[in-house]
């Protein structure tokens, strides 16, 4: 320690003055002659000797403050640092640590926090290091410092790693954006990782650290390692074919250095272990294994385990199934014709399909049939090329729509514009005005196709190149609520939607058979008959399973609260409104999520990520060589060479601040103690 | 009245109105006011043989008086060094011996037999309860050279006073009581188990009722000579506690034995104490 202003240190010898001044003014006490001292020796005899404590205790404190004073003006300060920051080579060091789902084999991560706090613990006082953790996005962070205790205590803290797949190249760019501001000439970033191949997917080939920067690598991860993943299964999302027989298909791969004889993989169906069988697989094979299952109507959940793996976090592929019931269709035909091409009732069957495998259950009614008592009985009523109804039978519609029901309706030549606007005018996404007719040889094409709408998100960009013909259409003024899903090349509505109350209409304004248009002779005609009826019925798409870390959709079309319940318990409560997507952000642990919706349940699987259970590595040298800027370490700059100076001074003169917060303390303690003091 | 360089002087105007509680003795003495006569029994002074009425009936008679001596009373004076405290014009010891000097006269005014005895360790003097004119003097001669010394020791003569007592007196006993207060207590209720009936003056100078001192101060007892230094404000609390504990203690244990008990403040006129005595006086009659 040396001192800047070191004749100031005379001044320590004020602390005297309070001794001094309680020498030379020591007043010598009264003597007061008294009858007995009887009753003063029953009083506290410790209170007297505290008396006689706090009066010597209170000149100590002063004579503090006046030396603690002069040692503060005479500007003390370490030389230990200015010689640090003359002689030494202070470094500023971020270690990257890997936290992906891989690290969670055998003892890598223990491995890796040791390999960490080592580094700390070598680091030496003028150093600086930062802590950032990461998969495939960087985690949790600690910028520059010289307080390692909390550096350590930061990794000491740090838990398992979660299933995050491996990215080497987020945490060395945030690593190179530490130490750009760093005074520090030496820099360097320590990855310590098991350096998994993939973990060099998406690494940008420009992108370098700043020159000067240096790389080290702690490889942490077996050479020699055992592995049985199941990189997928094949199963049904959904059923429709109640207690039918299905396999399920899992492949399973050796990501291992050594073969795997006899593992026995599972399967469980709904928490039952349904099946199990033997594989034997060599280095770097892979195996199919095939199970036959059959199941009820209803939601299922399944999942395929290796039983005994060394590697558990990616022993489980899990998947769900849904048996559906099929979609009730009650198919009204206007215009029912012996010829089968301009019979539009035709065309829809044969659409539909009428075998056993169909998703549809269809039934034919003619108009003068319809019964507006059974509209509730049906998922969809489709109303094909229809002239009139009676009222009564309008009025059931009116109602079977508003309260839920899904109507379709198909115009043709059948139809009069005034009776339809008449009768569905509360329902229809449209009015409908004179007919259009084009001339021979010309024809309309469908233009425009809303690709976002779910009922054509399943049938890709095809839907957009329809090149069928249109001859014939009733144009039409949609209502204020009325979305227009399709239209001609002329502009004019094609498809368009209403929901009236609670339920859905649907209008396309032209014929679904051959008269007007060849729709039913091109391709599309079927999946887009088919994505007409699910999207009505609100079936949507729901994946077998989800991976970790993907946004799940919890449904567009559904109103209420929405309780999703994470494989270990934990609740997330999500506020579901019609229209509004909303999707689960949470899926960061594989398993089953159990969905709760008022009176429903259902589930959705979520599975870790195949490429992490490849524990192929990389060199660390080629990592190196990628990232190390072969510039060579720049002089530094003035400004840096400044900053160094006034910071490393600064920190030298810090004794400063801690002898006047001294002063501060003992001063409040002089107060104390001299109102506590009798005179 | 502390003005009054004469002790004699401060009794009288101390007395002075306390004239009105004389009353007509109960007892028989040998004075000049003949009463009776009764048969002669061996040990009497035959100085009161009535040669006379032997020579006429052949027995021997006493002649009887009426004694004018009301009640034999001792007075007891504290003359420890504690009694020399006085935080004001007059000591402890100088307002007790004008107290004992007051009830001195005030006795002889009343026709009883006053003696005195002073204290410290030991018995320091002796005066037999007399009523004659010369021994008042005499009294009021030995309390003006009395000096406060040495320690206090209320016990043994209090002891020596009760098996000296012959008859039914009245014991007044003027100190500040700073003794082993059991042992005192122990006495005096021996004293009036006897039949005698006892006042006991606890003089008590103002300052240490009141403890008024602010300064730290270096306090020396008058009778032992320790020294304690001390800031009064920290014990003052503390020390009053304990004085008033102990006043409580006398009061109350004196009470149960019958013993009349008065705490005098110096700095206050002795009629209180005079009151007493005659309250006393009374009942005794």
């Amino acid at each position: 320690m040396a001192f800047l202003s070191p004749w100031f240190l005379f001044a320590i010898a004020a602390a005297c003055i309070p001794l001094i001044i309680q020498l030379l003014r020591r007043e010598k006490p009264l003597i007061i002659a008294f009858s007995s001292l009887r009753f003063f020796k029953k009083t506290s005899r410790i209170l007297v000797l505290f008396q006689q404590i706090q009066r010597w205790l209170l000149l100590l404190v002063r004579m503090l403050i006046l030396a603690l004073l002069g040692f503060a003006f005479s500007r003390p300060f370490l030389q230990t640092e200015l010689s640090r920051m003359t002689n030494l080579t202070p470094e500023a060091t971020v270690i990257l640590l890997d936290r992906s789902m891989s690290m969670q084999y055998g003892e890598n991560f223990a491995r890796s926090k040791e390999a960490a706090l080592q580094i700390i613990d070598q680091l030496e006082p003028g150093d600086e290091a930062a802590m950032v953790t990461f998969s495939d996005t960087t985690g949790a962070v600690i910028d520059l410092t010289d307080d390692f205790s909390r550096l350590e205590r930061f990794v000491a803290q740090l838990e398992s790693p979660g299933f995050k797949k491996t990215r080497y190249q987020p945490p060395l760019r945030l690593a190179d954006q530490i130490l750009l501001n760093t005074p520090h000439l030496h820099k360097r970033v320590v990855l310590i990782s098991d350096f998994q191949q993939q973990g060099l997917n998406q690494f940008g080939t420009d992108w370098k650290l700043s020159p000067g920067v240096n790389f080290d690598a702690i490889v942490v991860g077996d050479k020699t390692v055992s592995n049985l993943s199941i990189t997928d299964v094949r199963s049904p999302t959904s059923l429709i074919r109640e207690e039918e027989g299905f396999s399920i298909l899992a492949r399973m791969r050796n990501m291992g250095t050594s073969p795997i004889p006899s593992a026995k993989i599972t399967l469980t169906i709904d928490g039952e272990e349904h099946d199990s069988q033997q594989v034997d697989l060599s280095t770097r094979s892979e195996a199919v294994v095939k199970f036959d299952t059959e199941f009820t109507s209803g939601a299922h959940n399944g999942r395929i385990s290796v039983v005994d793996d060394s590697f558990p976090a990616d022993n489980h592929f899990y998947f769900t199934i849904d048996v559906l019931p099929k979609i009730k269709v009650l198919l009204v035909n206007g215009e029912s014709s012996k010829e089968w091409y301009a019979d539009e009732g035709h065309w829809f069957r044969l659409a539909l399909g009428e075998s056993r495998e169909s998703q549809f259950q269809l039934e034919l009614a003619a108009p003068g049939e319809l019964d507006p008592t059974e509209f509730n009985d049906y998922d969809v009523v489709v109303l094909l090329n229809i002239a009139t109804l009676t009222d009564k039978q309008y009025l059931g519609l009116d109602a079977y729509a508003r309260s839920g029901g899904s109507l379709l309706l198909a115009v043709g030549d059948n139809v009069r514009p005034q009776e339809f606007n008449r009768g569905f005018a509360d329902i229809t996404p449209a009015l409908l005005h004179d007919r259009y007719r084009s001339f021979t040889d010309d024809f309309l094409v469908i233009a425009d196709v809303n690709r976002r709408h779910p009922l054509f998100r399943s049938m890709g960009r095809g839907i957009s190149n329809w090149s069928a013909h249109i001859q014939s259409y009733w144009p039409s003024e949609p209502r204020s609520d009325g979305e227009i899903l399709m239209r001609y090349d002329n502009g004019a509505a094609a498809l368009i939607e209403t929901r009236p109350g609670e339920g859905r209409v649907l209008l396309l304004t032209t014929a679904l058979d051959t008269e007007w248009n060849n729709l039913p002779l091109h391709s599309l005609y079927l999946p887009f008959v088919h994505e007409m009826l699910q999207y009505l019925t609100s079936r949507e798409d729901k994946k077998r399973f989800y991976l970790v870390g993907d946004p799940v959709p919890l449904g567009k079309s559904i109103n209420g609260n929405m309780i999703v319940i994470d494989p270990l318990g934990n609740e997330q409560s999500t506020e579901l409104v019609a229209g509004k997507e909303a999707f689960y952000q949470a899926a960061n642990l594989p398993g089953i999520y159990a969905i709760e919706l008022e009176d429903r349940a259902a589930w959705f699987a979520v599975n870790s990520l195949t490429e992490e259970s490849d524990f192929t590595s990389v060199e660390p040298h080629e990592i190196k060589d990628r990232v190390v800027s072969p510039v060579t370490k720049p002089e530094p700059s003035r400004q840096i060479l400044n900053a160094r100076m006034n910071l490393q001074l600064e920190r030298s003169q810090r004794i400063w601040w801690w002898l006047l917060l001294l002063v501060f303390l003992a001063s409040i303690a002089e107060s104390v103690l001299s109102n506590r003091t009798h005179r | 009245m502390v003005s009054i360089a004469n002790l004699e002087l401060r009794a009288k105007v101390a007395v002075e109105g306390f004239l009105n509680g004389l009353h007509k003795s109960p007892f028989r003495g040998f004075n000049v006011e003949f009463n009776e006569y009764r048969h002669y029994y061996q040990g009497d002074d035959i100085r009161h043989v009535d040669w006379k009425m032997y020579a006429r009936t052949d027995k021997v008679y006493i002649k009887q008086y009426e004694d004018e001596t009301n009640v034999r009373c001792y007075l007891m004076l504290d003359c420890s060094a504690s009694m020399r405290y006085g935080s004001e014009e007059i000591s402890k010891l100088e307002f007790s011996k004008t107290l004992a000097g007051s009830l001195a006269y005030f006795m002889m005014m009343q026709h009883d037999a006053v003696g005195l005895t002073t204290f410290n360790t030991q018995m320091r003097d002796y005066l037999p309860p007399r009523y004659r004119k010369t021994h008042l003097t005499k009294i009021l001669a030995t309390l003006s050279n009395l000096q406060a010394t040495e320690g206090t020791d209320l016990t043994r003569p209090l002891t020596d006073m009760g098996a000296s007592l012959k008859r039914r007196s009245l014991i007044v006993v003027i100190s500040d009581l700073l003794d082993d207060e059991e042992a005192v207590i122990s006495a005096l209720r021996q004293l009036r188990s006897r039949g005698n009936d006892v006042i006991v003056f606890h003089v008590m100078d103002h300052a240490e009722l009141t403890f008024p001192f602010t300064q730290i101060a270096e306090f020396v007892d008058l009778e032992t000579s320790d020294r304690l230094t001390t800031s009064p404000a920290a014990i003052r609390k503390e020390y009053l506690i304990e004085l008033r504990k102990f006043c409580a203690h006398c009061r109350t244990e004196y009470q149960a034995s019958n013993i009349d008990y008065c705490l005098l403040d110096t700095s206050e006129p002795l009629d209180v104490a005079l009151s007493s005595y005659l309250t006393k006086r009374v009942k005794s009659a």
